[in-house]
């Protein structure tokens, strides 16, 4: 792998992990643990490779289906719970997964799973993000998608059209914990390994950092968020454990100025805009 | 954000792009080594020590003409304890034509994080300080290591002459189960435990790294009536087991292997170390020229003890530096073969000599303790 493909390969698989958290967040929740679908995905992959045999792409779908299965479940236990307190419950959940899978000799233990077959390499995960894009783009355009922004803008308007909010909810957090778990199954066959410290809360809240800051509007604007904020650190590599202070303030930036991150729908329509200006001009006529 | 905002980041990504990354391009007639560390992170300590035994090596070399008739340069970049991190760093020093050789990663974990890459690899890798129990059939054909190994038979053969000089009947066992390194001298321990000692097992403990309150292990290991500790986690948690087991009574000995030889332990638990014994191949007390030189320009730059992984990683700089002379030029392959076929080469931390792949075949420990003045000396 040259040294191209050992900076892109990470980030490409963070960027399908926060595709993930951006189709959650479309429905109004917040997932402050959305690593843990990363650790299961992985932990599942990893598995069924090394413990079963079975080649790398039905690997990879172990790890997408076991992370949506545990979402689905998840989601309808705490369906009830708004906004911040569904937050605090994913981070729950994730913590006592990281102690679970720690204490766990089958699993490795807190010293991870090792020997998962070397099988993802750039072309792979340049792959999987493009089907990843495919689906999110089939999503926003679908029924189910415009079902969940419903949901989210009024749960009570939603219902009057007959939407089920349970139902659409855990569909979107099984959609968006799918994603995580195949961005934790490409990461354990990229580097050989899985261990607890890959589902952390560190890695959660960066996936929100990239989300936020790109954009959570638009699916460009969480590819955006995860592309800079990646790429930065290997220009500031001597940061290091400043990474996340310097993120922090980033965030605490943005947020100010931009409250709905950096790429958002008029921003978007500004790019268009500065790209064809006629074909703008021409629409704000008609418009 | 204004149109020209926009831009202007956008128009930067492509930059970011060019310059991704921090290697460094060399310069004409620099031979260059990837260097793997964390110098950050909680196993930090080790590998601030290792990066100055790296430094005393690089800078007595270049003193002395480089090597080849050029300026050696380590390339050291941080693993931030992260095996992630040391994997994604092995790759790109593999992608870089011009890395001959790489030193480190330190310690165990990252050690075995690496072995299924390493194994693509056309390069010569020196895991530095990493002392986990491997066949030589486990290594991959580039991988060295550059460590006293904790063997069954070694620590067995320890336990035994320290339990004799220090009169130690029962000991307890503590393990950070997060640990990879850990887990594996604690099984070298109770193996060694089976080939038969005068010693007896009595009390085994884990804790997890980041864990701060030992009470109520150390108590299990009082009620055990253990003579002696054998800690074989790092230094972050036996600074506050040592001292948290003296306050309760424990008058034992603290025992360990090279994790246990680092310096900031001594200084930061001050008189409740001693005594504090650990089994180690460097001894800064050697009259053996290439120690009594090393200690020499060690304590001129840095003024404090020297630790065992800082001698580890001048070791391991200056074997690269004998296989390059060997091999005759900065060839990645006429390196590694070289490397391979390494004899009686006259380390600080004793003689090395490779058999084509994996450990020293020559390993010699010294018995240290902590003396009066809190520097290791002998054991009596």
């Amino acid at each position: 792998m040259d040294i191209l493909a050992s900076v892109l390969v990470p980030v490409l698989i963070d960027a399908i992990a926060v595709l993930g958290l951006y189709v959650i967040s479309a429905s109004g929740r917040l997932s402050a643990g959305h690593a843990v679908f990363f650790g299961i995905g992985g932990y599942a992959s990893g598995l069924v490779s090394t413990r079963l045999g079975l080649p790398p792409v039905v690997s990879l779908i172990a790890g997408i289906v076991l992370a949506a299965v545990v979402a689905v479940v998840f989601s309808l236990i705490s369906d009830r719970l708004s906004h911040w307190f569904f937050a605090v419950a994913t981070l729950a959940f994730l913590t006592m997964m990281i102690s679970l899978v720690s204490g766990l000799d089958a699993l490795g233990g807190a010293t991870g799973l090792y020997g998962i077959p070397l099988a993802v390499g750039l072309k792979a995960t340049v792959v999987a993000l493009v089907l990843a894009i495919g689906v999110v783009i089939v999503f926003d355009r679908s029924r189910i998608g415009r079902a969940v922004r419903a949901i989210r803008d009024s749960e009570l308007a939603a219902q009057s059209l007959a939407i089920n909010p349970t139902a659409v909810r855990a569909f979107a957090f099984a959609l968006g914990a799918g994603f995580a778990g195949l961005a934790g199954g490409l990461w354990s066959h990229s580097i050989g390994l899985i261990k607890p410290a890959d589902m952390s809360i560190e890695r959660s809240l960066l996936y929100l950092i990239f989300l936020y800051i790109g954009g959570a509007d638009l699916w460009v604007g969480a590819l955006f968020g995860t592309f800079l904020l990646s790429l930065l650190p290997e220009l500031l590599r001597f940061s290091g454990a400043y990474r996340l202070v310097m993120f922090g303030g980033l965030l605490t930036v943005v947020m100010i100025l931009h409250p709905a991150g950096l790429i958002t729908r008029l921003e978007l329509d500004r790019l268009k805009a500065l790209i064809r200006p006629a074909a703008a001009a021409r629409a704000r006529e008609v418009g | 954000m204004d149109r020209r905002t926009l831009l202007a980041v956008l128009a930067s990504a492509p930059g970011m792009l060019a310059t991704r990354g921090a290697f460094a391009a060399p310069l004409a007639g620099e031979i260059r080594i990837g260097g793997l560390a964390f110098l950050t992170g909680r196993f930090s300590s080790y590998g601030v020590e290792a990066q100055k035994g790296l430094k005393i090596a690089v800078d007595t070399i270049n003193v002395g003409g480089g090597i080849l008739g050029r300026k050696l340069v380590v390339d050291l970049q941080d693993t931030q304890s992260d095996s992630a991190q040391a994997i994604s760093l092995l790759r790109r020093f593999a992608g870089s034509d011009d890395v001959v050789a790489v030193v480190g990663p330190i310690g165990t974990p990252d050690m075995l994080a690496i072995l299924p890459v390493a194994a693509q690899l056309d390069l010569a890798i020196l895991s530095v300080g990493s002392q986990k129990t491997m066949a030589k059939s486990d290594f991959p054909p580039d991988l060295f290591r550059v460590c006293l190994i904790g063997t069954p038979q070694l620590i067995r053969s320890v336990l035994d002459k320290v339990a004799a000089a220090k009169n130690i009947k029962r000991i307890g066992l503590f393990t950070d189960r997060s640990n990879d390194s850990s887990q594996a001298e604690s099984k070298a321990v109770r193996d060694a435990m089976g080939l038969g000692t005068g010693l007896e097992l009595v009390a085994q403990e884990t804790y997890t790294s980041g864990d701060k309150d030992f009470s109520v292990l150390i108590g299990k290991m009082l009620r055990a009536n253990v003579d002696a500790m054998y800690l074989s986690g790092t230094t972050n948690e036996d600074v506050i087991i040592i001292p948290q087991a003296r306050t309760r009574g424990f008058k034992g000995v603290f025992l360990g292997g090279a994790t246990l030889t680092d310096p900031k332990i001594v200084q930061l638990v001050g008189a409740a170390a001693p005594p504090y014994v650990m089994f180690t191949p460097f001894d800064a007390r050697s009259d053996r020229p290439v120690v009594v030189d090393f200690v020499a320009a060690y304590r001129k730059a840095y003024d404090t003890q020297v630790a065992t992984y800082a001698a580890y990683a001048y070791d391991a700089v200056m074997l690269v530096k004998n296989a390059l002379i060997r091999a005759g030029a900065p060839d990645r392959k006429a390196v590694l073969a070289a490397m391979g076929t390494t004899k009686d080469f006259q380390g600080v931390t004793g003689d090395y000599s490779f058999d084509g792949r994996g450990d020293n075949t020559t390993p010699e420990p010294y018995i240290m303790e902590v003396g009066p003045s809190g520097t290791f000396i002998p054991m009596k």
